[in-house]
């Protein structure tokens, strides 16, 4: 028998975690998820239509690709979805949606592979949305100066950059916060420039 | 509507530089769960000539639903006093029933092995019919301080 939920108000929020293949995005999403991190997949049917030797042929393929993803009930009525984004080569195609609606973007790089980083960073600044990045530290050693990756990868004075352990559910933690009090501080430039303007 | 909307080209596929991608590994989801259902149910053919299902096939080759608000952390929950679940197909019975307890389109994707796409269009489908409560995320978050203020302070709880 299928239990019926009870009605409530409840509200979905979501944050994304960009970066590269392999700079742990999926271990920064299960440091802090109550759920196993879960794999969702998006299914491209690509139809692409081309001559072989032996005439016309006409092939259809299915790609999938994966996104990892967990969950954090913070309270009665918030549920925060944290989305660990595959890299926009490969996940380009659903970017814009995923992105849209998310209160917070965390840039997650390896300092030892910081071009890997550049796609999201260009998407977001490309977009004004605001983000931070975080130096994931490797075996709990930071390979690189805070400010010389700064330097590196051309970020804004504004947009902050710490390192973690993306192990670490404190530290994560601390991340998500930083991007949400990132987001708020622009809500509210936002507001004061909308009363300003109509002062 | 809904019929031009299910004869129009799937927009993800749209961007080239996604068809061009090389190394992908090609697979089709869902083979044998709704093989039996699709092909018994319509023509044209649901399969290639090996028998593999289209992953859009099931959904009438939308990929949007009709109520295109729809996103990854969308919620859908029972409506309680809702339809019964009798008479609903393999895949929509599958979504409705994991939808007892609140789950987001991603986790319903990632329980039941189907495409976000599909999800979308099936759970869209099942509120338009009134099977299901939408809790969609609210218009506006980015400007609403006061909800992000909220979720600091639970996080900072946690």
């Amino acid at each position: 028998m299928v239990e019926r939920a009870a009605p409530r108000r409840i509200v979905p929020l979501k944050i994304v975690v960009a970066g590269g293949f392999g700079v742990g995005k999926t271990t920064l999403v299960g440091a802090i998820s109550e759920i196993v991190p879960l794999t969702t997949e998006a299914a491209m049917t690509s139809v692409a239509m081309g001559v072989d030797d032996r005439g016309e042929v006409m092939t259809k393929t299915t790609t999938t690709v994966a996104m990892d993803f967990g969950r954090i009930t913070v309270s009665d009525e918030l549920v925060l979805y944290l989305f660990g984004t595959p890299g926009q080569d490969r996940f380009g195609f659903m970017w814009d949606e995923l992105v849209t609606g998310a209160l917070g973007a965390v840039v997650l790089v390896d300092s030892r592979r910081i071009t890997d980083s550049f796609a999201a960073l260009d998407y977001f600044e490309a977009r004004s949305i605001p983000f931070v990045v975080a130096l994931n530290c490797f075996d709990g050693q930071l390979h690189h100066d805070l400010n010389e990756v700064r330097d590196s990868l051309g970020l804004r004075a504004e947009i902050p950059i710490v390192a973690i352990d993306a192990r670490n559910r404190v530290h994560v933690k601390h991340l998500l916060i930083a991007a949400l009090e990132l987001s708020r501080q622009e809500a509210i430039n936002r507001r004061n420039a909308k009363a300003a303007a109509t002062a | 509507m809904d019929e031009s909307e299910a004869m129009m080209p799937m927009e993800d596929q749209a961007d080239p530089a996604w068809t061009e991608e090389p190394e992908m590994s090609l697979s089709r989801p869902f083979l044998d769960r709704i093989a039996k259902s699709a092909t018994d149910a319509v023509s044209p053919k649901a399969t290639d000539a090996d028998g593999a299902v289209r992953p859009y096939f099931v959904t009438g080759g939308r990929t949007r639903s009709r109520n295109r608000s729809v996103s990854f952390e969308t919620i859908v929950a029972l409506t309680e006093g809702g339809p019964g679940l009798e008479g609903l197909g393999d895949e929509r019975l599958a979504v409705a029933k994991r939808a007892a307890i609140p789950h987001s389109m991603a986790e319903l994707s990632a329980l039941l092995h189907l495409p976000i796409g599909v999800v979308w269009v099936l759970a869209g489908d099942l509120a338009d019919d009134g099977y299901l409560t939408v809790y969609a995320p609210p218009a506006g978050v980015l400007d609403d301080v006061e909800l992000i203020d909220s979720l600091i302070d639970g996080l900072r709880r946690l």
